[in-house]
């Protein structure tokens, strides 16, 4: 049982820490491209913090009490032979979790958008205008519990190799703080080409949080196509104006 | 006979040997290090322990080596495929980059294994059978 309670502290502490690393990384990268970006955001950039940090212990218990059973009794179907599998089948298991991953978050993130749970939690995310670096973890705990069992989940129905698996952790931490900072990290070339048709990039994800009907996808636009819920790019310009400073884009 | 047993114990009978067989090397090239040692702090790189028996095999010899145990006690062996015979085990992302093994083949987690895990009961000449196992 005490092992079980540290592997919990212990993955709650590393959760925080990446998360304020991965956030801070790209605050103080905003303030050097973009200096003056989240002026006079301070108040909410504070409550942002709050609500990732009480998060990254609803993240942290489940992955930890799951990283426990993988330790102490081979729970979970994460192997650390190369070999276990054939070579191709690294990429294909990147894929399969990022895909899986991405089909719960549209799925939950829509009915996040009824009245009711919208109400409830998931107003909290929108407080966010315009979301900041700060706002990658910004989630009511009952919407937190929602993205937190994905993975765990996931490691007990798809073989992954553990050094994919953090490759899939770091896409998940640099596109969640990535989609919420207020400008483009992409070239324009991909984010308004044909990789940007089908990938989520944060101006596909400014747009939701401008709108709120509309670009629920986390990773790919595919569910947004498929369902007719794709509202298209957004535009940095009003943001960038208001604060003085020139669009991320020109 | 029994006094003559006794005297070539105390005459310090040659101490034991293990056995050792590597199997599931992905290729020939460098050495495999080897670390035997009863000091579970020293475990498993046999760093500090200056009992502790450390010798590097060629690649191609490591299907089966002996190593002498200073006596007869609890030990754990740890072995690592140095390909590039730099004599130490290189690291990527955090993860070996070459491969190991462990005495009794314990199951591979998060870090090496605890020496409890590993580690086997020496009286006199035993045998261990090693399995190579490659992270990346």
């Amino acid at each position: 049982m005490t092992a079980i309670i540290f592997s919990a502290l212990a993955m709650t502490l590393i959760v925080g820490v990446r998360y304020l690393l991965s956030s801070g990384g790209f605050a103080l990268a905003t303030r050097l491209k973009h200096p003056g970006l989240y002026r006079g955001l301070e108040p909410q950039m504070r409550r942002e913090i709050g609500w990732s940090l009480a998060s990254a212990a609803i993240y942290g218990i489940p992955a930890g009490i799951v990283a426990w059973g993988w330790q102490a009794h081979g729970w979970t179907r994460i192997y650390t032979d190369i070999d276990a599998f054939p070579l191709w089948y690294l990429p294909v298991s990147l894929f399969a979790y990022l895909l899986a991953h991405d089909t719960w978050f549209y799925w939950t993130h829509r009915l996040m958008h009824r009245p009711r749970p919208f109400r409830i939690a998931h107003a909290v995310h929108h407080q966010s205008r315009p979301p900041t670096a700060w706002a990658a973890m910004s989630f009511h705990p009952v919407e937190a519990l929602t993205g937190a069992v994905v993975i765990p989940a996931l490691a007990f129905l798809i073989p992954i190799h553990v050094a994919v698996l953090g490759l899939v952790l770091t896409i998940m931490t640099v596109m969640g703080v990535g989609n919420h900072m207020g400008w483009e990290m992409f070239p324009r070339a991909l984010v308004h080409g044909p990789v940007g048709r089908w990938l989520i990039t944060a101006t596909h994800h400014e747009q939701h949080h401008a709108a709120y009907r509309g670009n629920y996808g986390l990773y790919f636009r595919f569910w947004d196509k498929i369902c007719g819920t794709d509202i298209g790019l957004g535009s940095f310009a009003a943001a960038h104006r208001r604060r003085g400073c020139p669009p991320a884009d020109s | 006979m029994a006094a003559l047993l006794l005297l070539t114990a105390a005459a310090g009978a040659p101490p034991p040997t293990v056995d050792v067989s590597v199997t599931g090397l992905r290729s020939t090239k460098g050495q495999v290090l080897v670390c035997l040692t009863a000091n579970p702090k020293a475990f498993p790189d046999c760093s500090k322990d200056k009992a502790s028996v450390r010798l590097a095999v060629k690649a191609a010899n490591a299907g089966h080596f002996k190593v002498a145990a200073p006596a007869d006690g609890t030990y754990a062996i740890a072995v690592v495929h140095d390909e590039n015979s730099n004599n130490k085990m290189d690291m990527a992302l955090f993860m070996p980059k070459e491969g190991f093994g462990f005495s009794r083949n314990p199951a591979i987690g998060m870090g090496a294994p605890k020496f409890k895990s590993a580690s086997f009961a020496v009286t006199g000449d035993t045998h261990q059978a090693i399995k190579m196992k490659y992270m990346l």
